[in-house]
């Protein structure tokens, strides 16, 4: 063991120190893409020429050695402490040939230690795709160093990294840059105080907690003839370092590095400024949010449109073919309406994710993720926390198992329960119906109220999904380290097949996943929306017939058909000329038709009313009449505890049971009446507190089953549910008590 | 009871079954598809 090297890798995130380090040591691990998954200590042993062994240690990723982060001091405490076992004797240095510039800067601070060190060049493989040419000789002699030219992809350069491990001790330990000239007053001092020790090592002990708080803190302890500056002047110290570095190693790459430069790294290095731009950055990401909130609006209510009709038509179609009886209606009214109710919303869902795919294709999502760290941040939530939040928007499942790659376990948790206020592709239908039912349809700026609406809905979930974290940020108290690295991919037309993939895949996983659980409930709905066990439900006809006869029709039937029957009056009279016979012939037989039709729909509703379902939410009405509900509204919320899109599903069957008119689901829905007032039910108030209900409330089994897959308890799916939905239930009894 | 009463029974058994086997069982209760979460589309979206 003694004979053996210690090599220590070390690199910027993403560089390819893990693949390095797999080839030498032959270990198999895993190479993920995801920036920065090396955070613990990997060890392996490396054969080298002429017998030499080599123990070879993967460290994390680092930028510089002036740490901002607890994983960046693993590496400098590292290099610090010469007594350490692992302490190298060699240092690769691993760099990505497309990002030599900001790689260097770590290498030249480690030359500085005085450790000897090797610059591997990884990625060889992109230099010919990005027309990089390098002078090795060039660089060797000007960087003071021996250089590997690697690509692990195509696995060449392996052994001349492990040559130059052998040889390691033919190495120069010279610096590069001559730090002291930042201060020289200051060193001049230092150096007088601690006259044994190396001058770049003093200098990163003192700057080390400058941007960071290790938990074991070394200080150097001031003395009668030194001490040590305040540390925002030791910071200005360590920005004037970076420079000079910087300085040096533009000097060297302008001469050895050569870039063909293509229009396309000059249009991405622009493009790049602009998209995550302070300003900018946000406006363009909120305008192009606006559009495709507003593009799911108008493009997607034609198909929709065309959809409703289909299905009016299909039921209309069942009942005129097949014999009638019950398992007709059932077909008719229960199946066709569930089936209906997953379809319609079918070209919103592919739309949204229509543009997800686009954006996440394009690259534009990585810019998105970057943009939003600044602001994710003080919510304890780093930039990663995006991809989640923003798959949320089209289904929590998927979102919850993406925050995978958060690397720190208390921002990934906090991500996993907050993720379910974002607003899901399930909650779009019900969002979509009671706007359409209760916000008006005017324009402002070209936008609809609609659109708007909608809009400020996916905001508030946001909203929500932040402050949520925000508090969990305060309440939980887990220690974890923090990493967090963006990589940026080239920006690129987006594959048309990816697109298409993403949106067929999504489209099909919410229908047939939930649609099958709609379809199901559905079925059950109807059966218990028309079935009772009471007298009053099976001697619905004759009681309803009764109490018209005696009271009339309701108040909201009465003027139904008084307007009806005026307007066909009117479109009589301006019609061709009839005698006066037939003029009161057809006017009779009118109202006897719309008097047949309102007394059927008043048993229809006398017997729902009476039925089992009936019975369930004349149970839970007390609970739900705060928030403005009715007890048909009182069942579908309870329903869509399942699952939320069964909202629509669950009113369709409710509001078409034994109603053989072909009116579509949204008309029908517009057309109820609270019983005590006469009034419409979906008015702006209860609108409100049903479209904020459903955005708080966690209402999916599945997202419960997945967080507990992924929290490995059930004490966070729970305690998602019980908070969630209180939350949910107060919000929308504020907003109706307000708003009424 | 007719013809028509008994489909009604039966579609409704279906459904039933389903729902209590999705959501009420225990995983290695379930009929079917055991373990893994296929049929759910890619990303596991509308499963348990
Ligand atoms: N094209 C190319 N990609 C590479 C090469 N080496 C590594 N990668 C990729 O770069 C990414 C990061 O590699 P990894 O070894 O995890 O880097 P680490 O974070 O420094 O440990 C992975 O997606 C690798 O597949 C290479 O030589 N050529
Ligand atoms: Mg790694």
């Amino acid at each position: 063991m003694s004979k053996s090297i210690n090599v220590a890798l070390i690199g910027n995130p993403n560089t390819g120190k893990t693949s390095v380090f797999n080839q030498l040591t032959g270990l198999k691990q895993k190479v993920g893409n995801y920036p920065g998954i090396t955070v613990e200590k990997k060890e392996g042993i490396c054969k080298l020429p002429r017998g030499v062994k080599a123990h070879i240690l993967d460290l994390p990723g680092t930028y510089s050695l002036n740490t901002t982060s607890l994983d960046e001091s693993v590496v400098v405490e590292l290099l610090l402490n010469r007594n350490d076992k692992d302490f190298p004797d060699v240092v690769v240095v691993i760099s990505d040939v497309e990002n030599l510039k900001r790689n260097l800067l770590l290498f030249t601070q480690i030359k500085d230690l005085r450790i000897p060190a090797i610059l591997v060049i990884n990625m060889a493989d992109r230099m010919r795709r990005k027309g990089i040419t390098l002078d090795l000789a060039l660089l060797e002699k000007k960087l003071d160093t021996r250089i590997a030219l690697v690509s692990t992809r195509k696995n060449t350069g392996i052994e001349k990294i492990k040559e130059l491990i052998a040889d390691y001790k033919n190495l120069s330990n010279k610096p590069n840059v001559d730090t002291t000239v930042i201060d020289p007053e200051y060193f001049e001092k230092l150096k007088k105080t601690f006259p044994n020790e190396d001058l770049y090592k003093l200098w990163l002990v003192i700057t080390q907690d400058v941007n960071f708080m290790p938990i074991e803190k070394k200080t150097i302890p001031d003395t009668a003839s030194f001490s040590t500056k305040s540390k925002s002047e030791l910071k200005r110290l360590q920005q004037k370092e970076t420079i000079l570095r910087y300085q040096f190693i533009n000097g060297i790459l302008k001469e050895a590095y050569k870039v063909d430069l293509q229009a396309a790294r000059g249009f991405r290095a622009t493009l790049d400024k602009i998209l995550t731009h302070k300003v900018f950055g946000y406006l363009i990401f909120f305008f192009i949010l606006l559009t495709i909130f507003q593009a799911i609006y108008d493009w997607s209510s034609y198909p929709m449109d065309f959809i409703d009709e289909q299905f009016a038509a299909a039921s209309e179609w069942v009942k005129d073919t097949l014999p009638p009886g019950v398992f007709t209606n059932l077909i008719a009214e229960g199946i066709l309406a569930g089936i209906g109710g997953i379809v319609i919303f079918i070209p919103q869902i592919a739309f949204l994710f229509l543009f997800i795919a686009l954006l996440e294709e394009s690259g534009y999502m990585s810019r998105v993720v970057f943009l939003m760290d600044r602001v994710m941040r003080p919510f304890g939530l780093s930039g990663k926390s995006v991809v989640p939040l923003i798959s949320g928007t089209a289904c929590a499942i998927p979102a919850v198992m993406a925050t995978r790659n958060i690397e720190n376990w208390k921002e990934r948790l906090i991500t996993i329960l907050v993720t379910p206020f974002t607003t899901c592709s399930a909650r779009l239908p019900v969002y979509l119906i009671i706007i359409a039912l209760v916000i008006p349809e005017g324009r402002f700026f070209g936008l609809s109220y609609q659109a708007l609406t909608l809009m400020l809905l996916y905001i508030i979930g946001f909203m929500a999904a932040l402050f949520s974290a925000m508090i969990l940020h305060r309440v939980l108290e887990i220690r974890s380290r923090t990493f967090f690295v963006i990589e940026m991919p080239n920006y690129k037309l987006p594959l048309l097949k990816n697109v298409a993939y993403t949106v067929i895949e999504k489209t099909k996983s919410f229908v047939y996943g939930a649609g099958k659980i709609i379809l199901a409930i559905s079925i059950v709905l109807w059966f218990l929306g028309s079935n009772g066990y009471s007298d009053r439900f099976a001697q619905a006809e004759n009681l309803v017939k009764q109490r018209i006869s005696e009271n009339g029709f309701t108040t909201y039937n009465r003027e139904d058909i008084a307007e009806k029957f005026e307007s066909y009056r009117t479109e009589l009279q301006t019609g061709p000329a009839l005698s006066e016979a037939q003029l009161n012939d057809s006017l009779t037989l009118k109202m006897e038709s719309l008097e047949f039709r309102a007394q059927r729909q008043e048993i229809a509703s006398f017997k729902l009313e009476n039925s089992y379902i009936g019975n369930i939410g004349k149970a839970i009405e007390p609970l739900v009449k705060p928030l403005g509900y009715d007890w048909k509204i009182g069942i579908a919320v309870l329903t869509s505890f399942a699952a939320r899109e069964v909202f629509v599903g669950t009113l369709a069957t409710i509001y078409s049971v034994g109603n053989d008119e072909e009116e579509t689901i949204k008309n029908r829905m517009a057309a109820e009446v609270r019983d005590e007032s006469d009034k419409p039910l979906f008015n702006l108030a209860s609108g409100i507190s049903l479209l904020l209900f459903y955005a708080f409330a966690m209402q999916c089994m599945s997202t419960l089953a997945v967080v507990k897959r992924e929290t490995n308890s059930w004490k966070w799916p729970l305690a998602q549910l019980a908070i969630m939905s209180t939350f949910a239930y107060l919000i929308a009894l504020i907003a109706y008590q307000i708003l009424k | 009871m007719n013809l028509q009463s008994v489909l009604v029974y039966l579609t409704l058994l279906v459904a039933l079954v389903y729902l209590v086997n999705k959501f009420l069982l225990p995983k290695k209760y379930r009929i079917g598809r055991k373990g893994t979460s296929s049929g759910c589309g890619q990303d596991d979206c509308g499963c348990s």
